[in-house]
């Protein structure tokens, strides 16, 4: 009974950061692509968040929201569903800004030569021209918002711990009271809950999704029910006036008032930022933990880049098989989207208590693959999923095979959405990096060197945290400015396959 | 008996940036479309007919220059031009029957009038029974009928076509190309004028009655040719063949020159 209690409120929970994540992911999404200088502004500023470690801001937002609902139970109901939120929602932001962008341009042309009225063109092109990648990045952010459960459902204020009910409160209290049983039935029911998910309404979603895209051929995939269903809901709820007031509202040129009002806001923005930096920078310096730093940051990049590579090279077999094979891509989808909900931080400390310090090492990198495997396999097949079929079937008739076609063919081919997959790894390894390298079991505490230690060992100290956070950030950032971006628009240009 | 001018178009300029050199499309474009009349653009690629046919139909709307209809400014969009797209354009989600109805409920036309409308037409292309597939499990030919049949359901005065056949193969091409004619010469519909744009002469030869050919890059208008022809046409009339020969040599022309 207390088990269901628990899984209704992470659900609950979930669902909610997902619809505030949907909402976002479009308003943003369109908003970006609908002017060059927003498009700068806001892409970067996406960047940014997708880049930050949000384990490393937790602290920072539950207490903005402790403080301004003064310590109110809403006010954590809040804080975690906002962490939740910003574990799923850049995701589908950047999806749907893809998709806006590279609509093709006879969509557009038939709603101005068959004179649509603004409104129209977005409920009957924009949006339902969204649905694959909507569908597609869903599966992602679920997947997501359940890795970092636990994280979200105990909140320290200070001292204190303060635990909301939920699947992850209770593995928690399970793992601290030493009732493994209990842990595997929380684990078992976040695996049941996501299979259910799957089978009940995402596989059915991405086989009718099919149905969206542009320049597909043969028998199209049938109506299922559940799309039946939701479009029902979604009309009696008036989701669609909704969807497209978003996205007209995204779309819209800003008034002076609200070029204003924007302003200001930025310049408040860069002001505390401003003062923020300037408060860190001054004395006293916690200058014990900054000498630490630059060591700390060095040994967990890399961490983080064995754990990309490993990520890569064990999903290129499941992407092979993926190759112009969609019932092989969307049973990898499902896989990925159920085995990436289990939040394996749980596990990790009773192995590595089990393992000790000696095995600590390699079981990070373990815990940084759980966190990061899933995007590179999620988006390396959906690349693969999409390979026109002429560049296999020329392979065929000429017969290229082995090494020449691996090293000429599939992985060229394949490679922006490796790269994409391999940046989103880089990202997921980061922020599991913060739990997995100082791991408190019992009374008893393992630690590696590491940024990630040096954070958890740091927590009352707000400015230190600030600093260490701050420099994760700058080095992820840069990293995907100087190295990620450039050589995934290189590629792009050179490899781009579309028909 | 002097025809009724439909569409002015006066001095049409355009000019893209593309990495601050100024690129010159479209250069002094001037004719008229007449009530009944068959005008076919013929010009290599790189002429800019479609541009031209982009700017009518109110998808463009940077350019300078005049597009008069009726006399008027050319409201933009103009509810009584319609068009016919080279790629067919049809949205994927859509059945054949949806994606006509599509374009009527956009000009606000209620439900019954609009299943009535878009039947009709899909019966008129000769797509009756496929009113529930989705276009891509339709042939390129059947999907250029659904293109076809969507512009007419406006009910347009007239219909702008952008290389309607070029992505279809020859047999199927030839035979929507008649269809076209005949249901133009039929005049049972509102449709009183077509503007093709081509880059097939012997087509432009077999649909127009006037042709305008144009030069590419940038585009301007090299000579016009009138086909004074009986229609049904035969490609292998002497008659056929001597205007045929005019268009090719007038295109050749301007290419030696530039």
């Amino acid at each position: 009974m207390q088990l269901i209690s628990a899984a209704l409120w992470s659900t609950y929970r979930i669902f909610v950061a997902y619809f505030l994540s949907l909402a976002f992911g479009i308003f943003y999404g369109v908003s970006a692509s609908s002017g060059p200088r927003r498009e700068k502004i806001m892409i970067a500023i996406l960047d940014i968040l997708q880049s930050v470690p949000i384990l490393g801001f937790f602290p920072v937002a539950i207490a903005f929201f402790v403080a301004v609902f003064r310590g109110q139970r809403i006010g954590l109901e809040l804080a975690a569903i906002f962490l939740i939120f910003t574990s799923q929602a850049w995701n589908i932001a950047f999806g749907v800004y893809e998709t806006v962008k590279t609509l093709p341009r006879e969509l557009v042309e038939v709603g101005k030569a068959f004179n649509f009225s603004k409104t129209f063109t977005i409920q009957r092109i924009y949006l339902p021209a969204m649905v694959p990648t909507i569908v597609f990045n869903s599966g992602v952010s679920m997947a997501n918002g359940w890795y970092f459960l636990m994280a979200s459902e105990i909140i320290t204020l200070g001292s204190q711990e303060v635990k909301l009910p939920g699947l992850g409160s209770s593995m928690m209290n399970y793992l601290a009271q030493g009732n493994i049983l209990g842990v595997v039935m929380c684990i078992g029911t976040i695996v049941l809950i996501n299979t259910l998910l799957q089978v009940l309404i995402f596989r059915p979603l991405v086989k009718w999704s099919e149905l969206f895209q542009y320049n597909a051929v043969g028998t199209a995939p049938e109506w299922p029910a559940v799309a039946d269903v939701l479009f029902d809901f979604g009309k009696a709820l008036k989701v669609d006036t909704v969807l497209v007031k978003l996205v007209s509202t995204g779309t819209k040129k800003l008034s002076a008032a609200a070029k204003y009002v924007f302003y200001v806001i930025g310049a408040a923005f860069v002001g505390g930022l401003g003062y923020l930096i300037f408060w860190l920078f001054s004395p006293p310096y916690p200058s014990n933990i900054l000498s630490q730093i630059p060591a700390a940051l060095t040994v967990t990049t890399m961490r983080v880049v064995a754990a990309v590579v490993i990520a890569v090279f064990l999903a290129l077999p499941f992407v092979i098989r993926s190759v112009k094979n969609t019932t092989a891509a969307q049973n990898i989808y499902s896989l990925a989207s159920i085995l990436g909900s289990i939040p394996a931080v749980v596990f990790y400390p009773p192995i590595v208590a089990l393992g000790g310090r000696a095995y600590m090492e390699p079981l990070s990198i373990l815990l940084l693959l759980t966190g990061s495997f899933w995007y590179a396999l999620f988006n390396m097949s959906k690349g693969a999923m999409l390979l026109p079929g002429v560049l296999t079937e020329m392979a065929q008739v000429f017969n290229i095979k082995g090494r020449l076609y691996y090293k000429n063919i599939l992985i060229p081919a394949i490679l922006p959405p490796l790269i994409t997959g391999a940046l989103t790894a880089w990202g997921g390894a980061w922020n599991a990096s913060i739990v997995a390298e100082h791991v408190q079991f019992g009374d008893k505490v393992y630690s590696i060197p590491g940024i990630g230690a040096l954070l958890v060992q740091s927590t009352s100290d707000t400015k230190a945290l600030l600093l260490i956070v701050l420099c994760m950030t700058a080095l992820i950032v840069l990293v995907n400015m100087l190295f990620w971006r450039p050589w995934y628009s290189k590629a792009a240009k050179k490899y781009n396959i579309t028909e | 008996m002097t025809a009724v001018t439909l569409l002015d178009v006066k001095n049409l300029n355009l000019t893209f940036k593309e990495k601050g050199k100024e690129l010159s499309v479209l250069e002094d474009i001037s004719f008229t479309l007449d009530e009944g009349e068959f005008l076919c653009l013929v010009g290599p690629s790189g002429s800019g007919k479609s541009t031209i046919l982009r700017i009518i139909s109110g998808i463009l709307n940077e350019y300078t220059g005049e597009v008069l209809y009726k006399g008027e400014p050319n409201p933009q969009p103009n509810p009584n031009v319609s068009m016919v797209f080279q790629s067919f354009a049809l949205i994927p989600w859509l059945t054949v029957q949806e994606n006509i109805e599509l374009v009527l409920e956009a000009r606000g036309i209620a439900p019954r009038q609009r299943i009535r409308t878009a039947l009709r037409y899909i019966d008129m292309v000769g797509l009756d029974s496929f009113e529930d597939a989705y276009p891509r499990e339709l042939s390129g030919g059947m999907r250029q009928r659904v293109g076809i049949a969507r512009a007419l359901a406006v009910e347009p005065e007239i219909l702008l076509m952008d290389e309607p056949f070029s992505a279809l193969d020859v047999l199927t091409a030839a035979d929507l190309r008649e269809q076209v004619v005949n249901l133009w010469l039929e005049k049972r519909l509102p449709l009183k004028s077509v503007l093709m744009v081509t880059h097939n002469m012997e087509e432009a030869v077999f649909l127009a009655d006037r042709i305008l050919v144009l030069s590419a890059r940038p585009g301007h208008i090299i000579g016009e040719i009138s086909v004074d022809l009986p229609r049904p046409r035969d490609s292998r009339d002497k008659a056929f063949e001597e205007i045929l020969d005019k268009v090719y040599s007038m295109i050749l022309s301007s290419r030696i020159k530039s």
